[in-house]
């Protein structure tokens, strides 16, 4: 295990710190660059900064090598699990998944049956997050295979802090991580079926818009939103400003299955394109991420990942799973209702930190409840030990605080599985919380992967 | 077996002109088992190039796109079935017809099927089709068919609760009651033989076997239907879907005529 300490002095006064200097200067960069993500709260949009924090998260190349090997390997066996639920269904069959895991869950579109997507390929971009416990041992915390967000912040932040304090790079062996561009570039032209690779966006009021249109810039991609994408002879074509059509044979959408087109979907959308689904189902263009991958991400799923590895790999999992139970079987019924207080409870429905419970911050009445819930609906929860995450300083204030945070890792699917040489760093501000979502507050590292 | 000679015929008038029409219709049976579709014409106006597919459920999809402003819009079908060529169509495993077995937003029960499924006393019986008999009969006598109390979008569990509605409504309960059972079971749209409008039905899944039970007139499926289309619910069946550009009002119209036709 290594950390910044091995590579950048650390002294009681952090102001005479290398990595002191320059990081308000750094996150004013980042502003005017529009670095923020927006957030509904009582209806009402708004628009966060994205705090950096100047310490980088360091990982060394021996360790990343391990990460990259488990990451590949879990998201193969992720490809060839929605490969066949959308197939042949021999999991379901052989008894690894049960089945009620499958349809009852969100994540499952019947109307996915039976395609196959350009190369074969569901998850073009993963985003897997893990963390790191006490004794250095890594856990996957969740699979994000949706449309994953975060690699443009850890990409602009390394950009903004080699012009701003170049001198911390000097001397440090450390990976590139600007490539990601490159990296997607290819995902994206792998699958193309001929013509023009564009970035679909709901527009600038979501979350996630400065990323979209950040990584149009890096990659060549034209920035589009569904007005200016339309099908026709079944094909889809591109506007442009003259009115002239041009054929698009990729489209990276970052608008979520149900909004994707009208006439397949949810029938309410606007922002989605009419028609793009038929078209895809007949292999005219690929969309990036496949729909209905979702069903691998499910967090029901989550606990049958280890299982799919040997299943479809014949292969021990590389990377370990949070400890998790499933009230679902009676066994682990049992034992979430004898140790429930050293337990995380999470609502399979619920993302983005909410619908997350820890069993010993609840009252005797609250606990009560809880438990005739999940005997009531056994299938909506799952349990996790709770890990003893490695806590990593962050900068406050003139301060050296330790926070929890965690890792999301970008596993990009051409013609291999390629593991991008960073991540995603995120860490909780609040000194108590687990939960490092940025959607609640959190703050947000650049992540060093060591070359030597 | 029967020949049956068929027409369905879809008009949708707009109170004023529309254009930047896309639509998705699924109005063309196709062969099954149980039925071989012959001699069929096919023409959606206004004339415009349409694609096809077929859905994730086998039915076949026609798609395309208008920008004419056009005040109405339709299809007409007409072709020659021949129909009872089997009693049921094939199916794949249990495993692979699994999405049928789960409720969907609009055949999820509330307390009024809860309280009717639990009178059914189905645990006394083993076969999935026995019990799809039972939910049919004891269904159909307890439901009314009324047209107009109920209308496009009403869940089996409003339905139900109306004690009223059209043969969508009696195929939607008994999704229900049948998913209640675990067993997979399918919407069916499809035509009758006779005068009037479109029908629907159900089909469950048995050792194999899709065996089309109509609980809107308390019998089998045999060979005076013919099957358009299969789906989780009617929303994967919809006959015709569309969007457009234009402030107007819409009625729709629809005919369909099954007549039997004696060969000399």
């Amino acid at each position: 295990m290594i950390s910044y300490t091995d590579i950048f002095g650390k002294n009681k006064r952090v102001e005479e710190m290398e990595l002191y200097v320059g990081a308000g200067d750094v996150n004013e960069q980042l502003a005017r660059y529009g670095v923020k993500f927006g957030i509904y709260k009582n209806n009402e949009f708004k628009e966060q900064l994205f705090p950096f924090d100047m310490i980088p998260r360091v990982i060394d190349s021996k360790e990343f090598g391990y990460l990259e090997k488990g990451l590949k390997q879990r998201v193969t066996a992720l490809n060839l699990f929605i490969e066949d639920i959308y197939g042949e269904k021999r999991i379901v069959k052989d008894g690894i998944v049960p089945e009620e895991f499958i349809y009852a869950g969100s994540g499952y579109l019947s109307q996915c049956e039976g395609i196959r997507p350009p190369k074969g390929i569901y998850s073009h971009i993963s985003g897997i997050d893990l963390v790191q416990g006490k004794d250095g041992e890594w856990y996957i915390l969740e699979d994000n295979l949706r449309i994953p967000s975060g690699a443009s912040y850890p990409m602009i932040a390394r950009e903004i802090s080699r012009r701003s304090a170049p001198d911390l790079f000097t001397g440090k062996h450390i990976e590139d991580n600007r490539n990601y561009a490159q990296l997607l570039r290819k995902t994206m032209d792998h699958v193309n079926v001929g013509g023009h690779t564009v970035i679909l966006t709901p527009g600038r009021y979501n979350a996630a818009y400065f990323e979209h249109s950040y990584l149009a810039e890096k990659t060549g991609a034209h920035l589009v939103s569904g007005s200016e994408l339309i099908v026709e002879n079944d094909h889809l074509y591109f506007i442009d400003y003259s009115g002239r059509k041009e054929r698009v044979g990729a489209v990276y959408r970052r608008i979520s299955d149900e909004y994707l087109d009208p006439m397949n979907f949810n029938r309410e959308s606007v922002i989605g394109i009419p028609h793009i689904f038929d078209i895809y189902r007949k292999g005219n263009v690929a969309l990036i991420n496949a729909p209905g991958n979702g069903v691998a991400d499910d967090k029901g799923i989550y606990y049958f990942v280890p299982k799919m590895i040997s299943y479809y790999l014949g292969e021990e999992p590389i990377l370990s799973n949070a400890p998790t139970y499933l009230p679902y079987y009676e066994e682990d019924m049992k034992y979430v209702m004898e140790h429930f207080d050293d337990l995380v409870l999470k609502d399979v429905a619920e993302a983005g930190g909410y619908g997350v419970v820890f069993g010993n911050k609840m009252t005797a009445e609250e606990k009560a409840k809880f438990k005739e819930m999940l005997k009531a609906e056994p299938r909506r929860f799952i349990a996790q030990e709770i890990i003893d995450f490695l806590d990593i300083d962050i900068l406050e204030k003139g301060e050296l605080l330790p926070r929890k945070a965690d890792l999301r890792a970008f596993v990009l699917m051409a013609e291999e599985p390629m593991v991008w040489k960073s991540g995603l760093t995120r860490f909780s501000r609040n000194p108590d919380s687990f939960i490092v979502n940025s959607s609640q507050g959190g703050g947000f590292k650049d992540t060093w992967v060591l070359s030597q | 077996m029967k020949t049956l000679k068929f027409g369905y015929h879809m008009k949708l008038a707009f109170s004023g002109a529309v254009n930047n029409h896309r639509f998705s219709l699924k109005c063309i049976p196709h062969d099954t088992d149980m039925q071989c579709i012959e001699k069929m014409a096919v023409s959606v106006y206004p004339d415009h190039i349409t694609s096809e597919n077929i859905d994730s459920y086998g039915n076949v999809t026609l798609f395309g796109y208008t920008n004419e402003y056009h005040n109405s819009f339709g299809f007409d079908i007409t072709g020659t079935a021949t129909t009872g060529l089997s009693d049921f169509e094939k199916s794949k495993e249990l495993h692979r017809v699994g999405m049928y077995r789960y409720q969907t937003s609009i055949t999820r029960p509330g307390s009024s099927i809860y309280s009717f499924y639990d009178a059914l006393q189905l645990h006394e019986i083993h076969s999935f089709t026995e019990k799809a008999l039972r939910i049919m009969e004891r269904l159909s006598d307890s439901f009314q068919y009324v047209q107009g109390c109920t209308g496009m979008d009403t869940t089996a569990e409003v339905a139900f609760k109306e004690g009223a509605g059209v043969c969508q409504d009696y195929a939607h309960i008994m999704l229900s009651l049948c998913r209640m059972e675990r067993i997979p079971c399918r919407y069916v749209a499809g035509m009758m033989m006779g005068e009037g409008s479109s029908h629907a039905w159900v089909e469950i899944w048995d050792d194999k076997k899709w065996i089309g039970f109509d609980p809107t007139n308390k019998k089998l499926v045999d060979d005076e239907y013919i099957k358009i289309s299969n789906g989780r619910d009617f929303s994967d069946c919809l006959v015709n879907q569309g969007i457009f550009t234009g402030n107007v009002t819409q009625s729709q119209e629809i005919k369909v005529i099954v007549e039997e036709v004696f060969n000399e």
